[in-house]
């Protein structure tokens, strides 16, 4: 398992250097990456749906994204677009036009729903974590109340 | 300060930030705190993923408003950063020569050359094929396709060929390569090269954009940027495809 989570946290580093990303947040969108991937593998492991497997590892990537970037003082979305890369289905995406090619009409249609669920689910877990937040700001700040 | 050159500043400031990849949302609310930060008594702005539209009410009671088109799209992550920040520490107490300036300097910041994204977009693909299961081979594979299409994605972008086509042409041109690379028997897997090289095209950016904007009540940027994804994901399928089906057609080989 270590090393999986280890080539996904690379494969974010280089994506956070595409996304022309500088200095210590590098590091910080490579972390997400790794963790995101580990949060699937888990649940994967543990026998859950792929669906929930990818929400809860989005929701995990949102959360750690929101209070790093707090931190970091940096919007959120730049270490959840890093992040989320490692989860995005683009094997899925080949697979259903691979399907599709050979005349596997059924496998194709449901690789392709597949795919589009688990795009649905990484974005109901990064909607997810972001209300959370909000949420969880709202009463522990009086002060962004005004807005 | 003088109300028009306010709201050209804050338009500048807009346009910056979309043009890099900001969140509609959150410009929004950048360009509102400048602008009532350097004195105006009202501002509402109005963004879209193509344009900024801009209105501004002095303390005189005079309006001023302002459309701009916004046709240039890149991912630059750290000028976002950067732009927000600058954003933040802006106060009437400055004066609009001294702000443009700053403004300036964030904009002629250096970034990364060409061969910084081409060289990482390759590692990126080698560990994401080896992360789908490939070995070393497949891996060492990946890493020059990405390369190459990297390379050859930055180069339509340059020349401003259709953003949606460059995608097909990207999906096409990498399981061209993938399937060559098992014709000349230095691979026994096409299928994770594929899927290895795809993700450097795939838009997550725009996705997660999409989701944010959703959240913050911006409906429609959120079904602007969502319809967007959808179509350069299905432009990478059908560019995947149609290089799958000519191989197909050719060599009459199953690839899966």
């Amino acid at each position: 398992m270590i090393l999986p989570v280890l080539l996904s946290t690379a494969a974010t580093i280089g994506f956070a250097f595409i996304f022309k990303i500088k200095g210590i947040s590098i590091l910080f969108a490579g972390i997400g990456g790794g963790l995101g991937w580990l949060l699937y593998l888990l649940l994967d492991n543990l026998g859950s749906s792929f669906i929930l497997s990818y929400f809860l590892a989005a929701f995990g990537i949102g959360l750690y994204a929101e209070f790093a970037a707090r931190f970091l003082k940096r919007s959120p979305a730049v270490l959840i677009a890093c992040g989320i890369i490692p989860l995005v289905p683009g094997e899925g995406v080949y697979r259903t036009m691979a399907f599709a090619i050979h005349n596997k009409l059924d496998e194709s249609i449901s690789t392709g729903a597949k795919t589009l669920a688990i795009a649905a689910g990484i974005g109901a877990g990064i909607a997810f974590a972001a209300s959370i937040t909000k949420l969880f700001i709202y009463f522990l700040s009086p002060s962004s109340r005004k807005e | 300060m003088e109300s028009n050159s306010v709201l050209l500043f804050a338009a500048d400031l807009g346009q910056a930030l979309l043009e890099n990849g900001g969140e509609t949302a959150r410009i929004e609310k950048t360009i509102n705190k400048v602008c009532g930060n350097l004195g105006m008594e009202r501002s509402d702005a109005f963004v879209l993923p193509t344009g900024i539209m801009l209105s501004i009410t002095d303390s005189m009671g005079k309006t001023y408003s302002l459309v701009r088109r916004i046709d240039k799209r890149e991912i630059n992550l750290e000028m976002i950063s950067q732009l927000g920040r600058f954003a933040g520490s802006i106060t009437g107490s400055e004066s609009m020569e001294a702000l443009k300036e700053r403004f300036e300097e964030i904009m002629v910041s250096p970034v990364y050359s060409l061969w910084v994204s081409l060289l990482f977009g390759g590692a990126a693909a080698f560990c994401f094929t080896l992360l789908f299961g490939g070995g070393m081979r497949e891996g060492f594979i990946a890493f020059v396709v990405g390369f190459l299409v990297k390379l050859l994605v930055s180069y339509l972008e340059g020349v401003k060929f259709n953003r949606y086509f460059n995608n097909v042409i990207g999906g096409f041109v990498i399981s061209l390569l993938a399937l060559a690379s098992l014709r000349l028997s230095l691979s026994q897997d096409p299928g994770v090269i594929i899927s290895g090289a795809i993700m450097l095209l795939v838009p997550g950016l725009i996705m997660v954009n999409s989701i944010r904007d959703f959240i913050a009540g911006d409906l429609v940027s959120g079904a602007t940027r969502l319809v967007e994804s959808l179509i350069i994901g299905g432009a990478i399928a059908v560019g995947t495809g149609v290089g799958l089906a000519l191989w197909v057609r050719l060599y009459g080989e199953v690839v899966l």
